[in-house]
């Protein structure tokens, strides 16, 4: 049942599919307000973050609080999406210890999992924000055709970054410690609740090297712009993605080989 | 061939000190052999099993036969050596294994299914059946959380029955399982022999293994030590704890924990009672009046056996329970209950007695359970001398038939004409 780094995204769809699904259920399960609390982690981010850096601090006061806002929400949408993912990545191996030791189970599809559900239970948000869109400028735009495209980037570099740290978290334990600290790190390093303008003169090189930037600077563009996504961008996030993915995979594939004696 | 499973040179070795970023960089530069020090589970096993046998495990707890099983399963990867196994793999290596308790039996054998490689609308396909052979009743739709562990296995055999492998490994699991789910098992793997699929079955219940197996393997000591026909091995096994049992404890040392293990190994063979009276021979004969342990449904069959005085007993009784694979009862008697007057023994007397029925029993392995007695008022007894599985035989019968044994019976159907 051996499928190459690709491959098993197809070979294993209907298993991908369920356990993302059993990922997402499972987390509202039983609890009160179900489902909406997908949307409790952005909603309450957004408001702290408008809160604080567009009114308080005064950065909303260029382009109005309302667009202001927006920009923020989609930020958010995209960075908890991959940020979440890595995180849970860290420990999905020895959480499953009866899927990892007592059957016949493709390691590689719990990072998978965990980066799937992960995107998924953003999207409840991100039809929030295209209807907010839609309300605050008075009209959709045809960009928003680019989202699923934009998608694919986010996805194979989650994904990487996932096998990485999913591949690790067995072995070190530390690691989960270490990614929660590291991503919060990389959180205030990107242009979610400031613009991109901060960075500046030498800054300017990490602004380009972060794919996080890029690929909210096109979501950006896409959903709240109405325009074409920066294509050399697009590339590089996609061509930066398959390079994670291949070489996570690679990494993961190796390292699952100890799994099963130390979980 | 899809269903063959080939093992070459494999060795297995576990760290006894919890290296794990060592042990990681091992893996990550190619490295097989660890440093420092380890425990070898399995050394230079060599096993080829051909499509269609159905190979038992024998072994003691802690032999290494388990770690052999998930080798095989692909769950664990040898240090040294290839393991290579052909075709859809189910395995039951332990209650419950890969379900979620806070998801419904259903829920979960959609996943297992899902794991196995099964789109929604083939598992939707098979769904009815393993609900069926489950027989699980409202639970099915229950959190597995609230199972029993005799449900748990019901429904984890469904499971991975019922999704077509090509290959079966068993880790011990089914004695969970209640006497009648127990049977259905047995049915379901005969089935899987009929069908060609390989199924290996790890135990250290050498009658269950001898009724469905056709070879064996013995595990000892990290080490493959015996592989041959089911029966012969089995004859081997037992051999190998009757020595170890000698040596543990003596026939009146303390019972250590070998010898415990042992006892339990050679088919929870146990005696207690003063002996005053003690068995002395058993002995299962045929109709020609030849020792035999197999018999036809139905053959005449002579159980003998020779009691030996040590003191004066009065109103000696002597009975016998014959239970099956599984240890029910199936039929018990004794000379008591039979209405026969009871005879007072003195010491230094023997006794011969023989009980003689027919084999009228479904097919299958049965144990003889012996207990000499004497009978003090009413339904009273003083136990003198109990031995369980004392001796075994073996029916062979070429009727399906419900239950364990066959009372003789005429069936007769007569057309009548419409109803008046």
């Amino acid at each position: 049942m051996n499928a190459g780094a690709f491959g098993i995204l197809w070979r294993r769809r209907h298993l991908l599919g369920a356990l993302a699904k059993r990922d997402l259920l499972g987390r509202y399960r039983g609890s009160a307000l179900g489902l909406l609390w997908a949307l409790a982690e952005p909603l309450a981010l957004l408001g702290i973050y408008t809160l604080v850096f567009g009114v308080m601090i005064g950065l909303g006061r260029e382009n109005g609080i309302g667009s202001y806002a927006l920009s923020v929400f989609c930020a958010i949408l995209i960075w908890l999406a991959f940020s979440e993912a890595v995180n849970r990545s860290t420990t999905v191996i020895w959480e499953n210890p009866s899927l990892v030791k007592k059957v016949i189970f493709p390691h590689e599809v719990l990072p998978l999992k965990v980066v799937i559900a992960g995107i998924a239970n953003q999207l409840p948000g991100f039809c929030i924000l295209l209807a907010a869109v839609a309300a605050f400028q008075g009209t959709a735009h045809w960009s928003w055709a680019w989202i699923p495209l934009l998608l694919l980037p986010l996805f194979l570099c989650t994904a990487g970054v996932a096998f990485f740290v999913a591949g690790l978290g067995p072995v070190i334990r530390d690691i989960r410690q270490f990614a929660s600290l590291a991503t919060l790190c990389w959180m205030f390093l990107t242009p979610i609740f400031y613009p991109e303008s901060v960075f500046r003169g030498r800054w300017a090189l990490w602004l380009l090297l972060n794919p996080l930037a890029a690929l909210i600077h096109n979501f950006r563009a896409a959903i709240l712009g109405g325009k074409a996504p920066d294509w050399g961008m697009f590339v590089y996030t996609l061509a930066l993605g398959l390079l994670l993915y291949r070489a996570g995979f690679a990494f993961f594939k190796k390292a699952e080989r100890v799994f099963a004696d130390l979980v | 061939m899809n269903g063959s499973i080939s093992i070459r040179g494999v060795s297995k070795s576990f760290p006894v000190v919890e290296r794990p970023l060592r042990r990681l960089k091992n893996v990550l530069a190619g490295g097989k052999r660890g440093s420092g020090r380890e425990f070898w589970a399995l050394r230079n096993v060599d096993l080829e099993i051909a499509p269609g046998t159905t190979l038992g495990i024998l072994g003691q707890n802690g032999s290494g036969k388990s770690t052999l099983l998930q080798l095989m399963a692909g769950i664990m990867h040898p240090t040294l050596g290839r393991v290579s196994a052909a075709g859809r793999i189910s395995t039951l290596l332990e209650l419950g294994a890969g379900f979620d308790p806070d998801f419904t039996g259903r829920e979960n054998v959609r996943m297992s299914g899902h794991i196995l490689g099964f789109s929604s609308r083939e598992i939707e396909a098979r769904l009815a059946e393993i609900v069926e052979f489950a027989e699980l009743g409202d639970f099915i739709d229950r959190p597995t959380r609230t199972y029993s562990s005799g449900m748990y296995v019901r429904l984890a055999f469904s499971a991975a029955v019922s999704l077509d492998p090509d290959i079966l490994l068993v880790d011990e699991v089914l004695a969970v399982g209640d006497t009648y789910f127990q049977h259905k098992c047995v049915r379901k793997i005969r089935q899987f022999q009929e069908e060609g699929r390989t199924i290996v079955y790890v135990t250290h219940d050498i009658e269950s293994m001898r009724n469905v197996c056709d070879r064996a393997v013995i595990v000892d000591y990290s080490r493959l030590i015996a592989d041959g026909p089911a029966d012969e091995t089995a004859k081997r096994y037992m051999a190998l704890i009757d020595r170890r049992e000698k040596l543990a404890g003596g026939e009146n040392g303390d019972p250590g924990p070998l010898r415990e293990q042992a006892r339990k190994a050679i088919s929870d063979y146990s005696r207690y009672g003063e002996r005053e009276a003690e068995i002395v021979e058993i002995a299962v004969l045929g109709g020609d009046g030849a020792a035999t342990e197999t018999f036809a449904a139905g053959d005449a069959m002579t159980i003998r056996f020779r009691v030996r005085f040590h003191r004066d007993v009065p109103r000696f009784v002597l009975g016998v329970i014959v239970r099956n694979q599984w240890g029910s009862d199936v039929f018990g008697t004794n000379n008591h209950w039979q209405g026969q007057p009871l005879a007072d023994f003195r010491a230094g007397e023997s006794a011969l007695v023989e009980f003689r029925l027919p084999a009228a029993f479904a097919s299958g392995s049965y144990s003889l359970n012996p207990a000499a007695s004497s009978h003090l008022r009413g339904d009273e007894y003083r136990i003198l001398d109990w031995i369980n599985n004392a001796a075994l035989f073996r029916v062979r019968n070429p009727r399906r038939l419900a239950g364990y044994a066959e009372i003789p019976c005429k069936i007769t159907v007569e057309k009548c004409g419409p109803r008046e």
